[in-house]
């Protein structure tokens, strides 16, 4: 860690998130009282520049609103969120202007967040306009051809709308929006998975040449653990609105130790192995959020789960540095044992 | 004499002027899973619908013929078969699902009463009976409290719980075929997996075909005996699923096998194996491959000359590439 950040040096995470909880009102039926979603406990983490955290977790597990947070789209309920050291909820005037310029989100449908009516080199254009970030119309012309050649847009397509172009094209086209006022932070929220598996590679690939190049730190958001593991640098695992296990991607594939961490891993589909074969399937759907199970939150889609699960709620502990996870039994041969289901399978 | 369950021979579909299957040939036999790979607007879709015949009034079939074996051994020419015998053979020998299991659900009617009345529809049984055999097929499709689930509307089930509503209306009267179009894309991979899961053990015991339509190659592993690749249109290459996957012939289905991101793999060590380019507009599809422009095999005079031919590998590989014998040397 230490090494990492270099001895006695500023240089701090650029964004804190801390105890982070979003509840939604959410009626039950038409006529019983109104009760509240817990959408997002207690999640704390760190992101440091040009650093990729990637956010796994089946639907309504709180990935979104965890950057609608970050983005301050949405008003936590409870916790802080710091960009540089700054409460973003107490941000206002130049330093809200400058964070908003700095954070800036990628969406999964660019169909639904271009304006349809927009050419290519007017939605390039705006963000401009807006942060005041081109003096003359040429400069930013001149930014617009620069921001389309650098997400691999060749400039004929500057005058295109929307609906003329291809969905890799579109997600190039939303990726060159959230560059045009330099950020520093891209939420990014599941910028791939429209897309079919060859223009997914494209698309991920060149994020990844972005972050590269400019330092960018990411939040990465994706269902496809493959492509969370292979594109970021630590990866965060969400169940129900809690953090079920942090660590860096290779240790997520290579040594997962949370129950639920594998068995996401098991589900997934690969060409040359198919799904684990001794896979643990999980049974049944993701509990309401309404009426979430006591104890772990997933104890009851879990085969590991004891009597003990029911009753206690797991705290995040560190394993191993930088590798923590939240299960009462982490550390019992049984659960690391399934650990090495998947890369097991896939070396045999 | 051919005893396909299904043969579709040389078929040919447009969209007003726009074509979007050229002769495409495909053969299942009773029992057997054949699925349908490629990239959206691949054709997959309208290739289901067709076997359906359920396309748009647009579309329009140019070439070829569809042929159905009835469970009582009475062949169908499904493209000109009259109404009355193709809405028997829907839903009681072929059962179709869709990707987004909400298209085949009626939002406003609980979902007891859907499978209910699908098992009416098909037989002359009394309401209770019907709804008896409606709760044992939601439990035997691994959905808990079939009683309480029988109430609900389908707004009030998640993804994976209405696909597997649909899945038990496809199936109420055993058909022999089953058609299903991406149904775990838009679900969550360890869903997805349950629902795979599940088909399988469903063709197991009643002995089904399958007709699955998927872009991802993963899934494609998962239930099919044999795969068929379409691209731009075109069945490029065709063959028992693990041989394909082991030892793809054709570039596309090369190139698509690497794209998909393997568990394991990391930015440090490697750059994701992507396609270059994107599928053709299909009224600018090239005069010689269709996959010229993105091929790394690309031989210029060769392959932008005319279409290639279809060559063929033993009984029952074909691929459709003029290198496809050097390539697989
Ligand atoms: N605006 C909202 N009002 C009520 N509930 C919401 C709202 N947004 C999200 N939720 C609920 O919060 C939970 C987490 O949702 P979300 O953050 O979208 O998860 P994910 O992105 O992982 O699928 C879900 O149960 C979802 O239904
Ligand atoms: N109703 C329609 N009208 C016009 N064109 C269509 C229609 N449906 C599909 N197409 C076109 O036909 C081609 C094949 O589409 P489709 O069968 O949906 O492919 P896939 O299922 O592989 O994505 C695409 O070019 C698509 O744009
Ligand atoms: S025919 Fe030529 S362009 Fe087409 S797939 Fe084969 S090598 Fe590639
Ligand atoms: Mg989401
Ligand atoms: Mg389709």
């Amino acid at each position: 860690m230490l090494s990492r950040r270099g001895a006695g040096c500023v240089n701090m995470p650029l964004l804190t998130v801390e105890d982070l909880s979003v509840r939604f009102p959410a009626r039950r039926g038409l006529f019983r009282r109104p009760a509240l979603l817990q959408a997002v406990t207690n999640v704390s983490f760190q992101l440091d520049p040009g650093e990729i955290l990637g956010l796994v977790g089946e639907s309504g597990s709180g990935k979104t609103t965890i950057g609608h947070c970050v983005l301050g789209l949405t008003e936590p309920s409870a916790g802080r969120i710091q960009f540089r050291s700054q409460d973003i909820s107490r941000l206002s005037g130049t330093t809200l202007q400058q964070f908003r310029r700095a954070a800036q989100p990628v969406f999964q449908d660019p169909f639904g967040s271009l304006d349809p009516r927009m050419r290519v080199e007017e939605i390039l254009a705006e963000p401009l306009a807006i942060h005041r970030l081109a003096r003359t119309r040429a400069a930013a012309r001149a930014r617009v051809a620069t921001l389309m050649d650098e997400v691999g847009l060749v400039s004929a397509l500057a005058s295109r709308l929307p609906h003329q172009l291809s969905g890799g094209q579109r997600q190039r086209v939303g990726i060159a929006r959230a560059l045009a006022c330099d950020p520093v932070l891209l939420i990014a929220d599941e910028p791939v998975s429209a897309l079919d598996v060859s223009i997914a590679a494209q698309v991920t690939n060149l994020l990844i040449a972005l972050q590269r190049r400019r330092h960018l730190a990411m939040i990465l958001i994706a269902h496809d653990l493959a492509t969370v593991c292979y594109a970021a640098d630590r990866v965060m695992v969400l169940y129900l609105g809690r953090i079920m296990e942090i660590a860096s991607a290779k240790e997520i594939f290579s040594a997962p130790r949370h129950p639920y961490t594998q068995a996401l891993m098991a589900a997934v589909p690969e060409p040359d192995t198919g799904l684990a074969a001794s896979r643990i399937l999980l049974d049944g759907d993701l509990p309401s959020p309404l009426a979430p199970p006591s104890g772990c939150v997933f104890r009851t889609r879990c085969r590991h789960a004891e009597p003990a699960c029911a009753e206690t709620i797991p705290p995040l502990r560190e394993l191993s540095p930088g590798h923590v996870a939240a299960c009462l039994r982490a550390e019992e041969a049984v659960v690391r044992q399934g650990a090495a289901g998947r890369a097991q399978f896939v070396s045999g | 004499m051919n005893r396909s369950l299904l043969s579709v021979e040389d078929f040919s579909l447009s969209y007003g002027a726009v074509p979007a299957l050229h002769q495409v040939s495909i053969r299942i036999a009773r029992g057997e899973s054949l699925v349908i790979v490629g990239e959206s607007g691949s054709g997959k879709s309208s290739l289901g619908l067709a076997v359906m015949r359920l396309l748009p009034r647009t579309a329009r079939m140019t070439t070829g013929t569809i042929r159905f074996l009835a469970s009582d051994g009475t062949s169908h020419e499904l493209t000109t078969t009259d109404a009355t015998i193709l809405q028997r053979l829907r839903g009681k020998e072929i059962g179709m699902i869709f990707q987004e299991p909400m298209t085949s659900l009626n939002p406003v009617y609980r979902i007891g009463d859907q499978i209910t009345e699908a098992i009416r529809f098909h037989e002359a049984l009394p309401r209770t009976a019907a709804r008896d055999r409606a709760v044992a097929l939601l439990a035997h499709l691994g959905i808990a409290e079939p009683e309480r689930r029988m109430a609900a509307f389908p707004h009030e089930l998640s993804g994976g719980l209405r696909q597997r509503v649909v899945i038990a209306i496809a199936l109420v009267c055993n058909p022999s075929l089953l058609i299903a179009d991406e149904p775990t894309t838009a679900l969550d991979v360890t869903v997805q997996a349950q629902i795979l899961d599940l088909l399988k053990r469903l063709r197991g015991e009643r002995g089904m075909a399958l007709l699955f339509v998927t872009h991802h190659l993963g899934v494609a592993r998962e239930i099919a005996d044999r795969i068929l690749v379409l691209y731009a249109g075109r069945a490029v290459e065709e063959g028992p699923a693990a041989a394909v996957i082991a030892h793809p012939l054709h570039p596309y289905t090369r190139a698509l096998l690497q794209s998909v991101p393997r568990l394991g793999m990391n930015k440090d060590e490697m750059t994701l194996p992507a396609i270059g380019g994107a599928v053709p507009d299909p009224a600018q599809v090239p005069h010689g491959c269709a996959f010229a422009p993105r091929c790394p095999s690309f031989r210029s005079g060769l392959c932008d000359a005319a279409p290639p031919p279809v060559t063929t590998f033993g009984e029952n590989r074909s691929v459709r590439c003029f290198r496809a014998a050097e390539l697989a040397a």
